[in-house]
């Protein structure tokens, strides 16, 4: 049995107003892949998170995370292995300390203190924001910030990490800091994002929605790199693909 | 919309204080809450018209903002915007009051002096509160609380309470960015738009809310809010707790201030 696995078969969503969100979804992710989801504004990404993380419930079709369906019943083991990141850092911290705020979790599932400290410890130490510990979440910087939502997830020990634009309004160093630490997240990743650079660097996979359907699953350089499919969908081939800008020569193979 | 911001941040700062390495921050929180209470207790079972027995009392804050070295302009300016509401409280007392009382040569109405006691009394009340949160912090303060078998759902209700205010002054300071940015040389928010800027921000900061309610859930919160329980009794709280208690049943069944001047006569 693994728990590192996601299936969706079929899902369906509604907007109490009507508006459709996901249409139909299925797809299933294996132990270990790192998928990249990507869409337009408004096609569905979010939604498919809040699903997958239980915060929503399909009004059709099914979830299974592990070999565990998504109910209500099953709510606590799902999200004991799914970690969610996020996009606005500002929402995800709450607590007085940054120490405080990555115990969160760890306390919320009676784990002793010692441990609880361990994980917080290993957490901070794997974003490398250890020095920040005591340091109140509203006063660190938004790179800081993130860092300490992606150390809060962490601590958790989650089979699967979920990221909600994670590279977001971040400076480049940043970002690449962000990217190289998910990097070292060896579990199986979901990744959504409007940075096509980074998903194409971080997944080998990346759905593609389009008004809450998938309308493409596949290899990321086969995606991203057709130009007609992402132009279809609201977006465009990342810039490392794109034509140089200064000799106009092509970067595609 | 800066003042929001400032008073937004003064508030964190006030908890943040008690996050430093002190004498008084490191006492078990339950300690500290129990003088607290005992002091409120004790200020409020004087007399209406007790003026002179209150004075030492304010030992007790002084006490703790110098050994902590908490800015006394912090407290004065937190307890200072409460006092206009503690006035509208007394307001009425000099006029329905009407007794006069002796005290030694002088004559004074009773109205004055229960508004005098009053002010008095709740200025030191408030800032014993500020100075709990300033030495003990809110997540510790309701840790005592719990450990006083207060039902969960009052502690997790005060704790939350605490941090709504910050979300709802968040997106205050952020609707009246935006306002003022497009209105200039306005001052303060046209009365037009103030039905749909409440409304907003309601909305605006229940949806926030309910984002950080979702954050708490998916990191395993269930109602139960654990705070960590780290501090154990020592000798301190061995000291601190029999020694402030002892003083203020001390002063409130010695008028000091008038035993002193006995000696003087």
């Amino acid at each position: 049995m693994s728990h590192h696995k996601i299936e969706l078969e079929e899902v369906s969503f509604n907007y109490p107003d009507g508006h459709q969100a996901l249409d139909n979804v299925t797809f299933m992710l294996g132990h270990g892949e790192s998928v990249g989801v990507v869409g337009a504004n408004g096609a569905g990404k979010s939604t498919l998170l809040s699903i997958l993380s239980g915060i929503l419930f399909p009004q059709k079709g099914s979830v299974r995370v592990g070999d565990i369906p998504v109910t209500k019943k099953t709510l606590s083991d799902v999200r004991r292995s799914i970690g969610l990141v996020f996009q606005e850092p500002d929402d995800q911290l709450f607590m007085t300390s940054v120490y405080d705020d990555v115990a969160f979790g760890p306390r919320n599932y009676r784990l002793d203190e010692k441990e609880v400290e361990q994980r917080v410890n290993h957490a901070l130490e794997e974003v490398g924001i250890n020095h920040l510990k005591d340091r109140p979440p509203y006063k660190l910087s938004g790179g800081e910030k993130k860092l300490a939502a992606i150390a809060a997830v962490i601590s958790m020990e989650p089979d699967i990490l979920i990221m909600d634009e994670p590279t977001a309004s971040l400076d480049p160093k940043a970002r690449r800091k962000v990217m190289n630490i998910l990097k070292g997240f060896r579990h199986t990743k979901i990744i959504t994002s409007h940075d096509l650079d980074m998903i194409m660097d971080m997944c080998d996979r990346t759905i593609v929605l389009k008004n809450g359907k998938i309308a493409a699953d596949g290899l990321t350089v086969d995606i991203l790199g057709d130009s007609g499919l992402m132009d279809r969908c609201g977006l465009e081939i990342p810039l490392a693909m794109q034509n140089c800008p200064v000799c106009k020569k092509s970067k595609l193979l | 919309m800066t003042d929001i911001a400032g008073a937004l941040y003064e508030i964190k700062h006030l908890d943040e204080l008690a996050k430093r390495d002190n004498t008084i921050n490191n006492i078990h929180p339950l300690v500290k809450l129990i003088v607290t209470l005992s002091y409120i207790g004790i200020l409020a079972s004087f007399d209406r018209y007790e003026v002179s027995a209150l004075i030492p009392f304010i030992m007790y804050p002084a006490a703790v903002m110098i050994i902590c070295e908490i800015p006394v302009g912090k407290i004065i300016k937190r307890v200072l915007t409460l006092e206009p509401f503690i006035i509208v409280a007394g307001i009425l007392n000099p006029i329905l009051d009407k007794s006069t009382i002796h005290i030694g040569n002088l004559t004074m109405s009773g109205g004055w002096l229960t508004l005098f006691s009053l002010i008095i009394k709740s200025t030191l009340m408030v800032s014993a509160g500020f100075l709990l949160i300033a030495t003990t912090g809110i997540d510790d303060i309701a840790g005592a609380m719990s450990l006083v078998k207060i039902p969960s759902i009052f502690v997790l209700l005060f704790l939350l309470t605490y941090r709504y205010i910050f979300v709802l002054m968040d997106e205050a300071e952020r609707l009246l960015k935006g306002y003022s940015l497009r209105a200039p040389g306005q001052k303060g928010v046209k009365m037009k738009v103030w039905g749909s800027m409440i409304g907003q921000l309601l909305i605006r900061s229940f949806n926030r809310a309910q984002i950080i309610y979702q954050s708490m859930v998916l990191k395993g919160y269930n109602g139960r809010y654990n705070v960590s329980g780290g501090k154990g009794f020592g000798y301190a709280e061995g000291i601190y707790l029999p020694v402030w208690v002892a003083f203020f049943i001390m002063s409130r069944l010695i008028n000091i201030p008038m035993f002193i001047s006995g000696f003087f006569h």
